[in-house]
């Protein structure tokens, strides 16, 4: 792989969100971004890279490495970049959100969960860890391959087939929540028959009210009046 | 509860800082998760399966919002690091109806607690557009320079206030007294907490519905006989 | 919600409409009417790469739109139409009826002089082309179909 200064660039990359605001987005970030980007690599800006405070960017920030390697590159062949910061930036939210945001997370909850049976320190290192070498890998080889394969980077994508990994994800989190509810259910809970009834009708009305509550934190306050409910038929 | 010391003190107001960075601001470790912080709280003040308790069930709100664009999630840090805090300082029995009581506060207060977050947002719009209005160019690191220092200070200030709040309402709750309270198992709460949320869960998770009751299925069978 | 949502969004496919819309909603097709896109595979192959697997991705011109109107093959699915700008929403017209979720999400332009929400920006004409056209149709501002919109509506209309 070409040789290329990255180490400056991706410790500024871990706060480029410090401003994020509703006007530009990350947009102060990402320009702060490019600049030392470029200059570490003995680059001119591109004559259309817009550097005014109101340029307005957005991605999913496990991703941004991708778009700062493919910029450099299309800088380096054609001398501008066109409205590909825009596009990727949109490309790569939408597939970094998604396995990052929605996947990657439920995940790691589930797998290092286990952890707390031989030490609970175990289960926030491990979460700690399946989560950030996903951010850490990304983040190094982003630049690489973003400069590699330029505007064609989404190929690399297809070729792990990226936005099917959400769905790998969300199966093995399916499984494991399966494990871990009967198992909870089972060894701290159950004493005869009725609780296990008692639980299926639990998880039941949680289905049905999961679609009228407005998100989670709703559900939260629902569960635990409901739950106190039934700690008095318990 | 054992005796708070002052550099434990201390490392609370970073640590509080620290994961509001993580969270508004920068580095995106997962440093802001609730499982992370309850396990580090407990880890620092020896109790760390208490903390855990909180954590695991702030944990589950969080994972399933996701911050996409410019919605603003509700603020499970808070959560976690203000319950983990109950619990550590003894304002939280250990039993069920105590530790649903813990949640239902924290949760409460997690909406003014995001709502900072969202002047947060709007105070780092105010800079940039002073910028914009002043045509002050290369600003950029002194921009993220504020808005980190920022998100720190108001991690310090919020979190801690709002635990401040949970610590006296908690207080207060102790002394109603319950014939049901230190019956069940604070377990139990987490039991009926999960088998609840399960299926928010699965409307969350976005493979087809045939694999996901299949998948759960086979779930449920394994967990069963383990 | 109807079946048939034409959203406004400026950037097209991003983090919010593939989470909050096609895995939400479980749409199984999308379509981008743009007059830019539709000439340049590169840039829509793009967005296509960001799909799910089974999610059914094509590109029309505004004219081709008009006169295919592809959306009427998948009547009971959910089919999203992405468009980038009111302009062109307007230049589809042709294409509208009582079936259609009308929705704009994300006008990312924020020197515009209006703010309907945190991520839609609108010129005074834009504002008033969408009054106009919430006569006949209801318009819901909203970045994800779980939050509440802000809705442009008549409520003289029958």
């Amino acid at each position: 792989m070409k040789h290329l200064v990255i180490f400056p660039t991706l410790l500024k990359s871990l706060f480029y969100q410090g401003n994020w605001n509703i006007t530009n987005m990350q947009g102060t970030g990402f320009r702060w971004l490019v600049k030392d980007f470029f200059k570490h690599n003995q680059t001119e800006l591109p004559s259309d890279f817009d550097l005014s405070p109101v340029y307005y960017f957005n991605t999913n920030p496990y991703l941004v490495t991708f778009i700062l390697g493919l910029l450099l590159k299309e800088t380096q062949m054609r001398g501008k970049i066109g409205d590909y910061d825009k596009i990727y930036a949109s490309a790569l939210a939408a597939l970094g959100d998604t396995f990052f945001w929605h996947a990657l997370r439920p995940f790691a909850f589930f797998i290092s969960l286990w952890a707390i049976l031989i030490n609970p320190v175990f289960l926030v290192i491990s979460y700690f860890v399946i989560f950030n070498i996903f951010n850490v890998v990304f983040r190094i080889l982003g630049f690489y391959y973003g400069y590699t394969f330029g505007v064609n980077v989404m190929q690399l994508f297809n070729k792990i087939k990226f936005n099917k990994w959400s769905k790998i994800y969300d199966g093995i989190t399916t499984l494991m929540a399966g494990i871990v509810i009967a198992y909870v259910i089972k060894y701290q809970y159950v004493t005869d028959s009725i609780h296990v009834i008692k639980s299926i009708l639990l998880f039941i009305v949680g289905v049905i009210i999961s679609k009228w509550v407005r998100g989670p934190l709703e559900l939260i306050i629902v569960t635990t009046i409901l739950a106190v409910l039934i700690l008095f038929g318990v | 509860m054992a005796e708070i010391t002052i550099p434990q003190i201390i490392f609370l107001f970073l640590f509080s800082g620290f994961i509001s960075v993580d969270r508004l601001a920068g580095l995106n470790i997962m440093l802001s998760r609730p499982i992370i912080i309850s396990g580090i709280i407990g880890f620092v003040f020896g109790d760390i399966y208490s903390a855990l308790m909180m954590g695991l069930i702030f944990e589950f709100i969080g994972m399933l919002e996701v911050p996409v664009g410019t919605t603003i999630t509700h603020d499970d840090t808070f959560g976690g690091y203000a319950s983990s805090l109950a619990i550590i300082f003894g304002v939280v029995n250990l039993d069920a109806i105590n530790i649903l009581a813990a949640i239902l506060i924290t949760s409460l207060l997690m909406y003014p607690v995001t709502y900072s977050d969202r002047v947060f947002r709007n105070i780092n719009r105010h800079l940039v557009k002073k910028s914009i209005y002043n045509n002050e160019n290369n600003n950029e690191k002194k921009l993220i320079t504020l808005g980190i220092i920022l998100s720190f200070f108001r991690g310090v200030l919020v979190y801690n206030i709002g635990f401040f709040f949970l610590y006296v309402l908690m207080e207060y709750f102790s002394l109603i007294e319950l014939d049901i309270a230190n019956i069940y198992d604070p377990i139990l709460a987490l039991t009926l907490i999960a088998t609840f949320m399960g299926g928010y869960l699965l409307r969350f998770l976005i493979i087809n519905r045939f694999h996901k009751i299949l998948l759960l299925g086979l779930g449920l069978l394994i967990g069963w006989f383990l | 919600m109807k079946n048939i949502i034409y959203r406004v969004d400026d950037r097209f496919i991003h983090g919010q409409v593939l989470e909050g819309w096609v895995n939400y909603l479980k749409i199984s097709n999308v379509i981008i009417v743009n007059d830019l896109l539709a000439e340049d595979s590169v840039r829509a192959s793009i967005y296509a790469s960001t799909l799910p697997a089974n999610t059914k991705f094509s590109v029309y011109s505004i004219n081709d739109f008009c006169s295919k109107k592809p959306y009427t093959k998948y009547k009971k699915k959910y089919t999203l139409i992405l468009i980038g700008s009111i302009n062109d929403l307007l230049q589809i017209k042709d294409t509208f009826s009582e079936n259609i979720y009308f929705n704009v999400g994300c006008i990312s332009d924020s020197s515009q002089e209006v703010c309907i929400n945190d991520s839609v920006f609108l010129s005074l004409n834009d504002f008033q082309k969408l009054q106009n056209l919430s006569e006949l149709y209801d318009i819901y501002f909203h970045k994800v179909p779980w939050e509440k919109p802000v809705i442009f509506s008549n409520h003289n209309r029958e």
